[in-house]
């Protein structure tokens, strides 16, 4: 596309054969080397779920902060894909954690400071990223697949929870839709489902269950967990 | 089971040789290819009054080799909503947002019992109640290109350039409609439409798509469908 668009740039604006043609050299090169950046962005609802009486630190990892995802081209036909993930993803969990927690403190550093006033330290990491696109799947849809590793620790670093989290996001193609359009609504698409899988299966993980349970039996006889 | 076909037809184009490609492109335009609709009904309770209350149309997104596509719910809830003001559609985007995580591609009801459950959850009901819902409407299916033939070539050189050929392709819309009523919680009605649509496009020169509007047809075949059950008066 990008080619055929600056050639027929070249034809229009150029009466100099030997110019037209060392620009139409310079779109095939640049085609052959470019590489698609997109930067993933996107609002994200408040969930409606009951808050759960943690007070809750969150600490993102540099590498969590500024995660990108790169896709090498597997064919002559494909360019480079990167996506820059990591603000959106920031965004989506500092948008779903303050309603599902009693209170949620984001940390710069782990361990937390001495004094902070957090109970558990929440770390999201992305483990595997992916994506498809129709030319790959010869389905009229964009795909994203997120595997998420979250860990939780005490205030000491002591890990208390370590689970895999996956979420999956889907966009059908659309009429004067783009390819980084439909990528950036599929992404969208997996990171809710991802903020729907936390919310709804956080107090399902059977070690946040045993932690919660041993702070309640804790509390019943006055001592901290 | 209703079926019709419906075609259009373009204007006559400009004589003059000079804007013959300018003229065809218009013409191509204004031109559309003949599209076959059928709709099946199956209504299992008749609609109560609507009043002020309010309807929402939804996408199925959980089958994993298509997806309900959004502007298709987006044209459902205005062919609802704007051919009588009686009708309040809530868009799918706005519900779906107010009600968070709970009707997520993973997590939205499949069946009216799954809703049962899911309002015993009382903040669930409490913002459903809130926007005065009357009816849920899942809209499941989508439109695919089944059969393409012929082809289209187009060169480009430094001295001009220009296409050739003949292409064809038939495009098939397959949507279903299920009707849950909210404050009974119960399934209320089901409706699909079919609609089957031949496109082509020849090109000397200039490519000319003669595009049959096959997701519009079972837009508003479907939408006019629903439009009479919610309000029979319209009809």
């Amino acid at each position: 596309m990008g080619v055929l668009s600056l050639a027929l740039t070249i034809s229009v604006s150029s009466r100099r054969c030997s110019a037209r043609l060392l620009l139409a050299s310079v779109a095939i090169v640049l085609h052959a080397c470019s590489t698609n950046v997109i930067t993933v962005s996107g609002d994200f609802p408040v969930p409606l779920v009951d808050a759960v009486p943690i007070k809750l630190g969150v600490y993102y990892s540099e590498d969590f902060a500024n995660h990108k995802y790169e896709y090498e081209p597997k064919g002559r036909k494909e360019i480079k894909l990167v996506m820059d993930t990591g603000a959106v993803q920031k965004k989506m969990f500092n948008t779903l954690l303050p309603p599902m927690f009693d209170q949620v403190v984001l940390l710069d550093s782990f361990p937390p400071p001495p004094g902070s006033d957090v109970e558990l330290v929440l770390i999201p990491e992305v483990d595997e990223f992916q994506h498809a696109v129709p030319s790959h799947t010869k389905i009229n849809v964009f795909e994203i697949w997120v595997r998420y590793r979250m860990q939780l620790f005490d205030l000491e670093g002591e890990p208390v929870a370590d689970w895999i989290m996956s979420s999956y996001g889907k966009t059908p193609t659309a009429f004067m839709q783009s390819n980084d359009e439909g990528i950036n609504a599929a992404a969208i698409v997996a990171l809710r489902d991802a903020g729907a899988n936390f919310a709804l299966n956080f107090v399902r993980v059977p070690e946040v269950q045993l932690w919660l349970e041993e702070r309640a039996a804790a509390q019943d006889t006055g001592e901290t967990p | 089971m209703v079926g019709r076909t419906r075609c259009s037809a373009g204007h006559r184009g400009n004589t003059v040789m000079k804007w013959m490609p300018l003229s065809l492109l218009g013409f191509a335009l204004a031109l559309s290819g003949c599209v076959t609709t059928t709709v099946d009904e199956m209504v299992f309770e008749p609609s109560s009054e609507l009043g002020d209350a309010a309807v929402v149309v939804l996408g199925r997104r959980h089958s994993s080799d298509y997806e309900t596509e959004p502007d298709f719910i987006q044209c459902i809830g205005k062919e609802i909503g704007s051919r009588s003001s009686g009708v309040r559609v809530i868009t799918e985007t706005e519900f779906v947002d107010n009600l968070y995580p709970w009707f997520e591609p993973r997590t939205a009801p499949m069946r009216v019992d799954n809703l049962e459950r899911l309002l015993q959850q009382p903040q669930v009901q409490k913002a459903i109640d809130a926007m005065g819902m009357r009816y849920i409407i899942w809209i499941d299916g989508s439109t695919e290109t089944t059969v393409g033939v012929g082809s289209v070539t187009c060169a480009l050189s430094t001295a001009g350039g220009g296409c050739f050929g003949f292409g064809s392709w038939k495009d098939d819309a397959k949507y279903e409609a299920s009707i849950w009523n909210y404050d009974e919680l119960n399934q209320v009605g089901r409706m699909s439409a079919e609609a089957t649509g031949q496109s082509y496009m020849p090109a000397f020169v200039i490519p000319i798509p003669i595009i049959a509007p096959v997701q519009s047809s079972a837009c508003e075949s479907l939408g006019q469908q629903l439009l009479q059950y919610l309000k029979p008066s319209t009809g």
